[in-house]
């Protein structure tokens, strides 16, 4: 194995918007949905700038809070696309009509819904009252308009049952891409921590995701991808095959930048004090406390230098560490075996090629 | 054009195990000041280093140098603690080391031993190195009986306005010496430096480089040099060669110093401006406002205003924010800047060797 042959994939997260409609049980953004700060033009574009010079960043996740409820939303695609930027935009799907005639499919590389049941009352057990239908509607038109459409599914312990269902759905509306996503209670989360899928029910999930998806009957177009999150030692080297690089924070490949020029690293932190640095007008100040995420995801158990497979989990998951969930280095047997929630990998598309 | 992104990140990890060293070379970026505390690393730290970014990033391949590493009191200890821990092990020395040490020093255990040498005129070694003529032939010596123990010997050339001219004479003189591998460094303006040499002017720099592409190619030898200053067009050609952008930014190469500072780049090493710590396995960034995460994240206002699309990736930082180099380059859009660690193969001869992987 040479972790020589490792390149980066440099994301940029960009949250333009604090604004939302909802009020999701699992959302991670926590309290600063109440401010409801926009990110200005302005200062889009010299994020987009600065992380092209710095890191030759090419790939822009448009999150929010809602990202379409950004009052210029039409000039900040049109930004990400005059510094040559990939655009994925990710919707809770509440998208007015006014909304739809402001985006097109030429500045939105990829548009991403967030769907989290099969059936109204699970996916509004979460999202709240009459956010289903529209959704429906709206990924529809998305279709239609020949966007690029993806579904994004958290898996909790109110929507696992209906796995079957929601890949029955997502292969029904013939979108070309179903992420399921680890819940991690932070931010609104923490409130329901209850709703998290302990490990032993979340490797069930995954085996009966690969069984349920050999099984039954979906559209070609569909691939589906997962997080494996932790993984048994016998599947670790499938793991690696499948092309799993460590944790991306620790080389700064995807960061994540608020509003209020707050930035960080790993998502999994994006609720705590923690963050990274603060973008200024001559680039970043780096965070001058310990707490400093950079040195909270350099922590490693010392255990692990002693472990044969360190190598291809690179010490774990920080997040696992820091919050007392998932699979802790510190109580790691080398037995199951902590990788970062946040990587995923398919059920059904060999190549990977989706998302890379 | 190939994305950068794209290319492989060269993960080494450069240990300084001790600071001690038996010279005081004029172009050394380390400079006096350090080398005269001659500090060393102990096994325990060094164990824990190793561990730390073997797990943490996958670093397997293992620089040890100094000072003069194979001044380190538990060498042979230090070497065998790599190797159980999978890293690769290049040492880099300046050769004046006495003949047992091929005991340790073996090809089993080294993938290449870098011997710095920067004249084959004895006098001009003398200047730059402020030793003798006799320490030039204890060199030459060890040099030949390298290669006669079977190891890839690989010498460190580093060009500065002293020894620029004669310098492409080296190429004929290490062949004939059996040297494997031939690297030209551009003098970087930190630790001794700044105080004795002169860098070549990046056009002065370029004419060299002409120069060595010019030059007669041999088949016995390899040769590589940094290109460090290009034309824009030519830029494509060294990202096809894998051309990475500066590695600081993405934190692939931390220079490890025996007081446990570390460095993402040696030509921030004059300051105090560390990137990180590590002290018994525990790694802690310094944040202080000019540290060096702090200048690398600090795109200069040049690049952002730039039409090229950023063509050099950023270039680097060192150029703004080290004062050593004031007034030195300024980008004018036609001649851009490559990091000035990052070298290429001369006369379009491609090494097919996968140790030159590890140069």
């Amino acid at each position: 194995m040479n972790k020589l042959n490792k390149t980066y994939e440099p994301f940029l997260f960009l949250y333009i918007t604090n604004q939302c409609q909802l009020n999701c049980k699992h959302c991670y953004m926590g309290k600063r949905l109440q401010n409801g700060q926009v990110m200005s033009i302005r200062y889009i574009r010299k994020i987009l700038k600065f992380m092209r010079v710095l890191y030759g960043h090419y790939r822009v996740y448009l999150l929010g809070g809602e990202p379409t409820l950004h009052p210029e939303l039409d000039r900040v695609l049109k930004i990400c696309k005059e510094e040559k930027y990939l655009v994925v935009l990710t919707s809770n799907g509440l998208i007015s009509q006014n909304t739809w005639d402001k985006i097109l499919p030429r500045y939105i590389d990829s548009l991403s819904f967030s769907l989290d049941g099969a059936s109204r009352e699970s996916h509004e057990f979460l999202r709240g009252e009459d956010t289903f239908q529209p959704l429906i509607e709206n990924i529809q038109e998305a279709c239609k308009r020949k966007f690029k459409t993806r579904l994004i599914c958290t898996i909790t312990k109110k929507n696992v049952k209906e796995v079957p269902r929601i890949i029955k759905l997502a292969s029904d509306l013939q979108v070309g891409l179903l992420s399921f996503h680890y819940f991690t209670p932070t931010g609104r989360g923490s409130h329901y921590s209850t709703l998290q899928l302990s490990n032993k029910e979340w490797l069930k999930f995954v085996r009966d995701l690969k069984d349920c998806v050999s099984k039954i009957q979906i559209n070609d177009r569909l691939k589906i991808y997962y997080p494996p999150a932790f993984v048994s030692k016998k599947e670790l080297p499938l793991i690696e095959m499948a092309g799993y690089k460590g944790c991306p924070a620790r080389n700064l490949e995807r960061l994540a930048i608020f509003p209020n020029g707050k930035c960080y690293i790993c998502s999994a932190f994006l609720d705590q004090n923690v963050s990274f640095g603060q973008i200024n007008n001559r680039g970043f100040s780096i965070n001058k406390t310990d707490s400093n995420e950079l040195n909270i995801i350099n922590r490693m158990s010392l255990k692990c230098g002693k472990c044969s497979h360190a190598y291809i989990c690179n010490g774990g998951c920080a997040a696992y560490n820091y919050f007392g969930y998932g699979v802790s280095t510190n109580k790691c047997g080398g037995e199951l075996i902590p990788i970062c929630p946040l990587w995923t990998t398919s059920v059904n598309d060999k190549t990977q090629a989706v998302l890379r | 054009m190939k994305p950068v992104y794209k290319n492989i990140k060269e993960r080494f990890l450069f240990l300084y195990i001790t600071g001690a060293c038996n010279l005081r070379c004029k172009h050394c970026y380390l400079g006096n000041k350090k080398l005269n505390q001659a500090q060393e690393l102990s096994l325990v730290e060094i164990e824990s280093i190793l561990d730390y970014f073997k797990v943490t990033s996958g670093h397997d391949k293992l620089y040890l140098i100094g000072g003069e590493p194979t001044m380190h009191s538990q060498l042979d200890k230090v070497i065998n603690m790599g190797i159980n821990k999978g890293y690769s092990i290049t040492i880099s020395t300046n050769g004046l080391f006495e003949k047992k040490l091929f005991n340790i020093l073996t090809p089993r255990k080294i993938v290449s031993l870098n011997i710095s040498l920067d004249s084959w005129i004895p006098e001009e070694f003398q200047e730059i190195r402020s030793a003798s003529q006799k320490d030039f032939y204890k060199i030459i010596d060890n040099i030949k009986l390298a290669v006669n123990h079977g190891l890839q010997v690989r010498i460190m050339c580093t060009i500065s306005s002293l020894n620029s001219e004669s310098a492409l004479g080296m190429i004929e003189f290490l062949e004939k010496l059996g040297v494997h591998i031939l690297s030209f460094h551009n003098l970087g303006m930190t630790g001794n430096a700044v105080r004795f040499l002169k860098p070549l002017s990046p056009l002065e720099w370029m004419n060299f480089c002409n120069a060595i592409e010019k030059s007669t190619p041999t088949d016995k030898m390899a040769v590589y040099y940094p290109p460090t200053f290009i034309r824009k067009e030519d830029i494509k050609k060294y990202i096809e060669r894998g051309y990475p952008g500066c590695p600081g930014r993405s934190l692939d190469r931390p220079h490890v110093l025996p007081n446990g500072r570390i460095y993402f780049c040696p030509l921030f090493m004059d300051y105090e401006i560390y990137g990180a710590k590590i002290k018994k396995g525990i790694f802690s960034f310094s944040a202080k406002n000019n540290s060096e995460l702090n200048l690398y994240y600090r795109p200069n206002n040049t690049c952002i205003k730039c039409d090229l699309n950023n063509l050099c990736l950023g270039g680097c930082p060192a150029y703004s924010y080290i004062r050593a180099y004031n007034n030195f380059y300024t980008c004018d859009k036609n001649i851009i800047p490559l990091c000035i660690l990052w070298t290429t193969y001369a006369w379009n001869k491609k090494p097919t060797a996968s140790i030159h992987d590890f140069r």
